[in-house]
């Protein structure tokens, strides 16, 4: 098991560096003169090729890259051409948020998302299964951002239950801590600015929630169909256990690995940014951030928010492999045997 | 009488109608017999077994008929009182050894979770009985093997863990559905042994569904041979098997490889086995029958009762195998 754990932390190494690569070709090869965005298109060539000067861009691409490679390595992303604050501190200030609205609307996806597969699944083809397929159908359909919208219309413009954007009310915003609001304002002991980052955050939450919740609905649905007709529970039915103990007991753990495996990648893909939710909701995460970045190619943010997500994305990978191993024992055997 | 199926009808729903898979079926089995039930695949064995157990899948329904165990009908029990006869008083093992067992638990959890389910052993008290089962049915080795998980132990061993589970709680009825037909030769022989010696043992009674009449003449001390759900020849097997009745037993028994016959060509019987939306009202054999008349097309024959059978066929037949 660790042997494994080490060998595919090893792995992460090639797929960085190859990502690190095409993200830095792509940016050079097919962006705008990031210099004339940032003097405006009025500057003269003198003054541009002396700040692209000052920048490194003038390198040799191949130079430029290994300077870049080795700063990171030392844990320097390098400074925003915009604001010219370091982009470790751009991006610790966002992904906060980011992190934040994510595990919420995963953690709402998965246990609705696997509520209602297993309840189709074993009621399958009666009244609740054909409705809930069909929700789940319009779920992976709608777009995001007129969802945002229907629900802030509902639910803040007529209802005024919840606030239509914002992460919490400016003056209820804990200083310094984490970023995480939600654990800071906790730690502090503070419930009522706790309340008011969960009124803000349920509704982008369940806007983001949608898709994943109905992609999780089916592939809960579609393996749990599967496994209950395997014969294994047949067998559990002649052992005269109960339903409630088959279902869960005997089909529910046998289907999770398909159902981690989707859980794992839309969790990963949540936490790389939600452009459309979070632009929708004025959510000051990574997502609407970053495409911001790209339209003035603001080159070493974009390259860090791309190997973080990468990261992300690897480490997320991981861990659903090692929970396979947890779930499944014939796992385990091929690896040690592997 | 332990068990006293009678009139057992079954019927699925499915896209092209409602299909009887059983059709008025009865049998009986004595306190520590061992009945066959033969038949090709699709002639019903399988349903008859699950729809005494009560696991008939969802689109499926005992339309008519009584399943009588001890003197009480399963059918009119709730789900709640089934659950306690199912793997308790009755057990079932299946033809899959591979899938029949749940690949995530270790087999000591799958035979713990048995007894502990219809006894209120003690864990430990449990944990004995285990080793216990595990060395009554031949696994060697048991406090090893416990800690295994299905797919580390082979197609016998695991059909043997299947009978340890079977037998936690001393059944007093095995329902054996094809219990050799996945297994190698060699290993078929030591099941059905052991199937034997628990029936020995245990004084429970065996319904043995199987399509391979080796088995049969093997294991069972009655036989009942089916035919599109319906049984058509039922009594000793000695008898059955030397001196058929039904031309579809006799049909069967000439499709047997020999030995010491030596032609080219295996006898087949003729024609098809109706899909069972298409089963007649008359004789379901007739159509494929050598000896069929007209009047077998008439009606239903009746089951004639002989000193040693009985036969659905109005042609019966005379003939040594």
């Amino acid at each position: 098991m660790l042997l494994y754990f080490i060998k595919r932390v090893l792995m992460l190494i090639p797929v960085l560096f190859f990502v690190s690569v095409l993200v830095f070709l792509i940016m050079r090869v097919f962006s705008p003169d990031p210099a004339t965005i940032v003097l405006g298109q009025h500057t003269t060539l003198e003054k541009a090729n002396a700040w692209r000067e000052q920048m490194g861009l003038n390198e040799p691409i191949i130079q430029q890259y290994l300077d870049y490679m080795y700063n990171v390595l030392h844990g320097d992303f390098g400074v925003s051409y915009f604001t010219n604050t370091p982009v470790t501190t751009e991006l610790l200030s966002r992904l906060p948020a980011t992190i934040e609205l994510s595990v919420i609307a995963i953690i709402i996806a998965s246990i609705v998302g696997v509520f209602f597969g297993i309840i189709s699944a074993v009621k399958k083809n009666s009244l609740i299964d054909n409705f809930t397929m069909t929700t789940a159908l319009i779920g992976v359909s709608m777009p995001v951002f007129w969802l945002g919208m229907l629900l802030i219309i509902l639910f803040s413009g007529y209802l005024h239950l919840v606030p239509s954007g914002g992460r919490i009310d400016a003056l209820m915003r804990p200083l310094g801590g984490t970023g995480f609001y939600f654990y800071d304002t906790l730690v502090i002991g503070d419930y009522e600015a706790f309340f008011n980052a969960l009124q803000h955050a349920i509704l982008p939450a369940i806007t983001l929630a949608g898709y994943s919740m109905a992609i999780i609905t089916r592939m809960t649905r579609s393996s749990m169909l599967d496994v209950l007709h395997q014969d294994y529970i047949r067998t559990a039915k002649a052992k005269g256990l109960s339903s409630y103990r088959v279902i869960f007991k005997h089909a529910f753990r046998n289907a999770l690995l398909p159902i981690i495996t989707v859980i794992g990648l839309q969790f990963g893909s949540l936490l790389s940014g939600a452009v459309l939710t979070e632009t929708v909701f004025a959510w000051p995460g990574i997502g609407a951030y970053s495409v911001q970045c790209i339209l003035r190619s603001d080159f070493p943010v974009i390259q860090g928010v791309v190997l973080i997500v990468a990261f992300i994305f690897v480490m997320m990978n991981l861990l659903v492999d090692l929970l396979y191993a947890a779930l499944d024992p014939r796992v385990k055997y091929a690896q040690e045997s592997a | 009488m332990l068990l006293d199926v009678q009139h057992l009808t079954t019927e699925f729903r499915t896209r092209r109608g409602t299909v009887k898979a059983v059709r008025d079926v009865s049998f009986s089995l004595e306190k520590g017999e061992i009945l066959a039930l033969v038949g090709e695949s699709g002639s019903g064995k399988s349903v008859t077994s699950l729809s005494i157990m009560g696991l008939l899948s969802s689109n499926g329904r005992v339309s008519s008929g009584k399943v009588m165990f001890n003197g009480e009908d399963l059918l009119t029990k709730s789900e709640h009182v089934l659950r306690k006869i199912r793997g308790n008083h009755i057990s079932m093992i299946f033809q899959e050894p591979m899938t029949s067992l749940n690949p995530i638990f270790t087999v000591g959890d799958q035979i713990l979770e048995s007894i502990r389910l219809h006894t209120k052993l003690t864990k430990k008290e449990a944990q004995e009985k285990m080793l216990h089962l595990l060395d009554l049915v031949g696994i060697p080795n048991p406090v090893k093997r416990v800690k295994d998980y299905p797919h580390q132990l082979s197609g016998g061993m695991r059909q043997r863990v299947m009978i340890a589970i079977a037998m936690a709680c001393e059944p007093q009825l095995l329902i054996a559905d094809e219990p050799t037909t996945a297994l190698d030769v060699t290993i078929q022989a030591q099941i059905l042994d052991l199937i034997y010696r628990m029936r020995e043992q245990f004084n429970i009674s065996v319904l043995l569904i199987t399509h391979d009449l080796g088995v049969v003449a093997e294991a069972a001390d009655r036989v009942a041979v089916m035919y599109c759900g319906r049984i058509v020849e039922e009594g000793k097997t000695s008898d059955i098997l030397t001196r058929p009745c039904h031309p579809y037993t006799l049909g069967l028994l000439r499709s047997i490889p020999r030995l010491d016959d030596h032609t080219d060509r295996l006898y087949m019987i003729p024609g098809m086995v109706p899909p069972p939306e298409e089963v007649p009202e008359y004789c379901a054999f007739a159509d494929r029958c050598e000896h069929a008349t007209d009047k077998c097309r008439e009606g239903l024959p009746p089951f004639i009762t002989l000193k040693d059978r009985s036969v659905r066929c109005i042609n019966i037949i005379a003939e040594d195998a």
